[in-house]
C-alpha cells in the first residue's frame, strides 16, 4: 500500500504541474495587459508597473512561469489585490467550511440515493416494474431541478416562512446545534443534486449483482431478503458506486460555489465569487488551484477505496 | 464406467419406505416475449430418506429449474404454477417468508453448478459459512466458527484455520466447491440438492467431488437429488435415475434397470451416446438426431416424437403418461408400453 501510494503520488506530479501551468496561463491569456484589465484604464504608468509586479506579469514569460511555479511550490500564492492578505491564508480560512459542507452533502446524498437505487433494482428483479419506474423517474425529476432555484425555494419556505434555519450570519463552530442548523439547507441542496446519478448507478449495478450466482447461494442458505440485497448484492456493486462518488466530487465543487454564495457561507466558493467580481486574479488562481488539487486527491483516494471494498482489486 | 453389466450397487433404501420427499404435479413456467415457456411440466416423484436420485437430461430439459423450484429459487420471470413437494409434513412449494428461510440451508440445502461464481467474492469464507450456522442453529460466533472449521475439515480443505479466512478468489475451483459442500452439509440437511456440481470442474476433481458428496450424504443419511447430464456420474453416484425431456419426467427407475433395460427411446439414445471404456471405439459415437424441443411451442403428442426412431402415428396426437415397467420403474412411451419388440433393448455398441 505504501509503495503504491508513493508510486501513485509520483504519477500525480505531472498532473499537478499541468494544473499549475493552466492556472498560470489563465491570467496571461487575457487579451491585452492583465494589469490594465484589473486596474482600469485610468491607471498611470508607474502604478500600472507596480500592479504588474504584484501580479507577476512583468518580465519575459518563461521567467514569470519560473517565478510562479517556485512560489506555488513554497505554498506562496501571492496576495489579494484588495485586502492585501496572503491568498494562502484566505484559502485556508475558507477551506474547512467548504470541506465540511461538501463531505456532509456527499454522505447525505449517498444515504438517500443508495437505498433508492437498491430498492428500485430489487423491485425490478422481482418483476415489479411499476415500483422501479416510480423510483427511477422520481430520482430523475429531482435531478432536473436546478440547485440555485431549489435553494431559493428552500430559503423561502424553511427559513422565512417556518423560520427553522438561519440563512446568513457567521458560523459558530463551538455550537454543534447551530452548525447543523446553519448548514442544513446548503448541505441538503448539494446532496439532492447527486441523488439521481448515484441512484441510477446503484440500480444498474445492484440489478446486475442480484442475478449473480452467489445471490442464489445466499438465498438457498436461508438469508433474509434485506441481507441478500444489502450484504450480498449491494456490497458487490460498490466499485461503480465508489467511481461515481469520486466523480460527483467534481460536480460538488461546482455546486458549492453557487450554494455557498446563496447561503453566504464563508467558504471557498464565496471567496471565488468575490474575487471574480473584483478581478482579484491572485485569489482566483489560488482557489482554482486548490479545487483542482482536491479533485486529484479524491481520485487517488478513490483508487485506495477500491481495494477496501473489493478484495480482488490489487493496486500496482 | 458405462458398461451396465459391471454395475454392482446397493439397492435403493427407498422401496416400501415412507418417502422423505413427495413431489406431485410440479409445473414451472416462464413468461417470455415469445409466450409461456413450460420449463417443468407436471413432474411427480418420491424420494426415500438417504436415497440418491440422479436427474438427467440435456440442456433445457428443465432439470435445473425443477431442482431449484423445490427451494423456490426460481426467480422472475419464472414461476411455480402448480404442484406440491411434501417434506416431513411441510409443502416446500407453499412455504413463505420466515418459514421458507428456516428450511433453506437447514433441512434442505443446495449446491450449484459453478463454484467460481457461487461464493460471494467480497466476503471471506468464514463469514459465508458461519452465517447459516448462526441463523439456523442459533450458534454464537465462536461456536459457529468451530462447527465451520469442522465442516471444512470433513470436506478435505487443507489447513482450514488459514483457509477459512481466505477470500473466494484465493481458492481453486475444487476448493471452492468443497467450501460450498461444507456450507451445504454444515447444518445436516435431510435433503441435499446438487445442480450439476461437477460440470465446471476438471475431470480429475470431478471424481473427488462426487465421492465427497456421496460420503457426506451417507454420513448424514441425507437424501440427494443430483442433477447432471453425465451418465458416467449417474452410474457412480445414484440409486435411482430420473430422465427429463422437454420439461417432463419421461422415465424413472433404479439405476441398474435404467442402464440395462431402458424403456424410453430417449433414455436409450442417451445411453447409446456414451463411449465405452475398453470396448472397441465406434467410428462415431451414436447421437440423437434433431434438437431439443422448443418449450414455448411443445408438440401436441409426445415431445420426443420428432426425434424418435420408434415413432408411430398416435405418438403425435396422444401425450404419453408414466406407466409401470418393473419394480419402481416407470416410463412414458406409448410404443414401448405396448409392443413387446419395442420393450427389449440392447445397447447397440455392445
Amino acid at each position: 500500500m505504501t509503495a503504491y501510494l508513493i508510486k501513485r503520488g509520483g504519477a500525480v506530479v505531472p498532473t499537478v504541474l499541468g494544473i499549475v501551468t493552466v492556472v498560470f496561463l489563465m491570467v496571461r491569456l487575457i487579451p491585452g495587459d492583465p494589469a490594465a484589465a484589473v486596474g482600469g484604464e485610468t491607471l498611470s504608468g508607474e502604478a500600472l508597473e507596480l500592479l504588474r509586479e504584484r501580479l507577476g506579469t512583468n518580465g519575459p514569460l518563461l521567467e514569470q512561469y519560473w517565478n510562479y511555479v517556485s512560489s506555488v511550490a513554497q505554498f506562496d500564492l501571492g496576495r489579494s489585490l484588495h485586502t492585501g492578505l496572503p491568498v494562502t491564508t484566505m484559502v485556508m480560512d475558507a477551506l474547512p467550511v467548504t470541506v465540511v459542507v461538501g463531505l456532509s452533502s456527499l454522505v447525505l446524498g449517498m444515504i438517500i440515493s443508495v437505498p433508492i437505487g437498491a430498492f428500485a433494482a430489487y423491485a425490478r428483479s422481482r418483476g415489479n416494474v411499476g415500483a422501479d419506474s416510480a423510483l427511477t423517474t422520481g430520482a430523475m425529476i429531482i435531478d432536473t431541478i436546478p440547485g440555485f432555484w431549489l435553494a431559493l425555494i428552500f430559503i423561502l419556505f424553511f427559513s422565512i416562512q417556518l423560520g427553522w434555519f438561519p440563512v446568513s450570519g457567521p458560523i459558530d463552530w463551538g455550537d454543534p446545534v447551530h452548525v447543523v442548523k446553519r448548514l442544513a439547507l446548503p448541505v441538503s441542496i448539494l446532496s439532492i443534486g447527486q441523488v439521481a446519478s448515484v441512484a441510477r448507478i446503484t440500480r444498474t449495478a445492484v440489478l446486475e449483482s442480484l442475478n449473480d450466482d452467489y445471490v442464489r447461494t445466499a438465498r438457498a442458505l436461508g438469508t433474509p431478503e434485506l441481507q441478500v440485497l444489502f450484504r450480498h448484492a449491494l456490497r458487490n456493486s460498490a466499485l461503480p458506486l465508489v467511481t461515481i462518488t469520486g466523480l460527483s466530487v467534481g460536480r460538488l465543487i461546482g455546486g458549492t460555489v453557487i450554494t455557498e454564495s446563496i447561503f453566504s457561507l464563508p467558504g471557498m466558493g464565496t471567496v471565488l465569487i468575490k474575487a471574480i467580481a473584483g478581478r482579484d486574479y491572485p485569489v482566483i488562481q489560488g482557489v482554482i488551484l486548490l479545487f483542482a488539487l482536491m479533485f486529484v486527491i479524491v481520485n487517488v483516494l478513490t483508487d485506495v477505496v477500491y481495494t477496501r471494498v473489493d478484495p480482488r482489486v490489487r493496486l500496482s | 464406467m458405462t458398461s451396465s453389466a459391471t454395475l454392482a450397487r446397493p439397492a435403493s433404501p427407498g422401496y416400501g419406505v415412507e418417502p422423505l420427499l413427495s413431489v406431485r404435479d410440479l409445473s414451472v413456467e416462464f413468461e417470455t416475449k415469445r409466450g409461456t415457456v413450460k420449463a417443468v411440466d407436471n413432474v411427480s416423484f418420491d424420494l426415500a430418506p438417504g436415497e440418491r436420485l440422479a436427474i438427467v437430461g440435456e440442456s433445457g430439459s428443465g432439470k435445473s429449474v425443477m431442482s431449484m423450484s423445490l427451494l423456490q429459487l426460481v426467480t422472475y420471470p419464472g414461476k411455480i404454477v402448480s404442484g406440491s413437494a411434501m417434506l416431513e409434513g411441510q409443502d416446500l412449494l407453499a412455504l413463505q417468508g420466515r418459514e421458507l428461510r428456516a428450511i433453506r440451508g437447514s433441512k434442505v440445502t443446495m449446491i450449484f453448478q459453478d463454484p467460481m461464481t457461487s461464493l460471494n467474492p467480497v466476503l471471506r469464507v468464514i463469514d459465508q459459512i458461519t452465517a447459516p450456522l448462526k441463523r439456523h442453529l442459533g450458534l454464537s460466533q465462536h461456536a459457529a466458527e468451530q462447527k465451520a472449521l469442522e465442516a471444512l475439515r470433513r470436506v478435505g480443505i487443507p489447513d482450514p484455520e488459514r483457509n477459512i479466512r481466505a477470500f473466494p478468489h484465493e481458492l481453486s475451483g475444487g476448493m471452492r466447491q468443497r467450501v460450498l459442500i461444507a456450507m451445504a452439509v454444515a447444518c445436516e440437511p435431510r435433503l441435499l440438492i446438487a445442480d450439476e456440481p461437477t460440470t465446471a470442474l476438471d475431470v480429475t476433481i470431478q471424481a473427488q467431488i462426487i465421492e465427497l458428496l456421496k460420503e457426506q450424504a451417507a454420513a448424514l443419511n441425507s437424501a440427494v437429488i443430483f442433477v447432471t447430464h453425465d451418465m458416467g456420474v449417474v452410474a457412480r453416484f445414484a440409486h435411482r435415475v430420473g430422465v427429463m425431456y422437454g420439461g417432463r419426467l419421461v422415465e424413472i427407475g433404479p439405476v441398474e434397470e435404467i442402464f440395462e433395460n431402458p424403456q424410453h427411446p430417449y433414455t436409450r439414445g442417451l445411453l447409446a451416446s456414451i463411449p465405452t471404456v475398453g470396448g472397441e471405439m465406434p467410428e462415431r459415437l451414436a447421437q440423437i438426431d434433431g434438437t431439443p424441443p422448443d418449450l414455448a411451442r411443445l408438440p401436441e403428442g409426445c415431445s420426443f416424437a420428432p426425434r424418435c426412431d420408434l415413432v408411430q402415428g398416435r405418438c403425435r396426437q396422444v401425450r404419453p403418461e408414466l406407466t409401470r415397467r418393473g419394480t419402481n420403474h416407470e416410463a412414458a412411451c406409448l410404443v414401448t408400453e405396448t409392443e413387446p419388440g419395442g420393450a427389449q433393448w440392447r445397447q447397440p455398441n455392445h
